[in-house]
Parts: C-alpha cells; sequence; structure tokens
C-alpha cells in the first residue's frame, strides 16, 4: 500500500503564516514578515500595537532593541520597561541610561530599613512594620530589627 | 545631607562614604563603615549606645 503523500503547498496559498516563508514586507492584523507593521506583528523589525521582532516600535512590545510605552528588551525605551540598557520614566533593569543609579526610583523604599529613630519605641513600632524583631542601636539613635540583613 | 523621614527619623543608609561621615553628627558618633555596597555612619555598626529617650536598654 502506498504512503500517503502530504499535500503540496500552493504558490498561492498565503506564504505569512507559521511555518510559512515570510515575506519582505506584511502588513495586517498579525502578520509575519521580515518588516511587519499591524496590530501583533511579528518579524526582524515590527511595527505595532503588540509587536514583537528584532527592533520592535509599538505600544506594549517585546525585542532586543525595543520603543514602546512598556516593554521588554535588551536596549529598550519608553515609559515602563525592562531591560539591561534602559531609558524611561519607570523601569528595571542594572544599567539606567542618562542617570546615575542614585537616581533611579525604586519602589520599595518606604520598605527598606535606612532610617534611624532618636526613641527606641519608635524604631520597634518601624520594626514590626518592616516583619522583623527587635531594635539595635546606632550611635546614639535607634534603627529598627534587631540586626542588619546580610546585604 | 540626611533626610528626615518625619518624628526625628534621620538617614542611616548612604551612597558614599563622605554622606555617611556627614551624617554621623546626627548619631553622635564618628566615621562610617560599609553596609554592603552603601555607608553608614559611626565608624562600626557596634559603636552604639542608644539613645537617651529610651527608658530601657536594648
Amino acid at each position: 500500500m502506498p504512503a500517503p503523500v502530504p499535500p503540496e503547498p500552493s504558490p498561492d496559498s498565503p506564504a505569512s503564516g507559521c511555518g510559512g516563508k515570510p515575506k519582505i514586507l506584511a502588513i495586517g492584523i498579525a502578520p509575519l514578515g521580515i518588516i511587519s507593521i499591524g496590530i501583533v506583528p511579528m518579524g526582524v523589525i515590527s511595527i505595532g500595537v503588540v509587536p514583537m521582532g528584532v527592533l520592535s516600535l509599538g505600544a506594549v512590545a517585546m525585542g532586543v532593541i525595543n520603543a514602546s510605552v512598556v516593554g521588554m528588551g535588551i536596549l529598550i525605551a519608553g515609559v515602563n520597561v525592562m531591560g539591561v540598557w534602559w531609558v524611561g520614566m519607570e523601569g528595571m533593569g542594572p544599567y539606567r541610561l542618562g542617570v546615575q543609579a542614585g537616581q533611579v526610583h525604586h519602589h520599595d523604599h518606604g520598605q527598606k530599613n535606612i532610617h534611624a529613630y532618636p526613641s527606641r519605641e519608635e524604631a520597634l513600632s518601624k520594626a514590626k512594620q518592616l516583619g522583623c524583631e527587635g531594635v539595635h542601636a546606632m550611635g546614639s539613635l535607634w534603627m529598627p530589627c534587631e540586626d542588619h540583613p546580610t546585604p | 545631607m540626611a533626610q528626615h523621614a518625619g518624628h526625628g527619623a534621620q538617614q542611616a543608609v548612604f551612597a558614599t562614604k563622605a554622606e555617611a561621615e556627614a551624617a554621623a553628627k546626627h548619631f553622635n558618633c564618628k566615621g562610617a563603615h560599609r553596609m554592603g555596597n552603601q555607608w553608614m555612619p559611626c565608624a562600626s555598626h557596634g559603636e552604639a549606645t542608644g539613645g537617651t529617650s529610651s527608658p530601657s536598654t536594648p
């Protein structure tokens, strides 16, 4: 019995879907191309609402090089971003470009044990907020927690 | 310059040794010591007496 032969793709069939050969320029709802422009584009250069590509430009994007409102990438610029090298209003990553590390905003400022208090009672109250026990003296002031956590 | 977080709180962790040394006067101590990659006032963490406002010792 002869083995079934898989159907040959028609030359007229769409070529930009998954598994197909990407177009040079693809435009649409979910285009796949070397250059993709659309709603959810994927390609080397992706421009759109939710792009994914080596170079991505869009609203919510992922790419090696990325410019977006919310994005993730190696080198990224945007409003709220995560990347190795990043530029933006809010972000996370080891290297923020254009701003010294000390100026980088961290959300957990208020939760760290970085203040000392004149009274032991105040430090003890702060310790409870921080989720630790006791206090320790620092010079003539008091700091929350019995000891500092290992940095 | 030490930052106040209200109720007489003093900033105790600084990015530079100079800042920590400058803040040591608020702690009635001298010098600074390293804490991880940051700096804290007083020559050592053990240089501690506690404030007189406390009715008991730690």
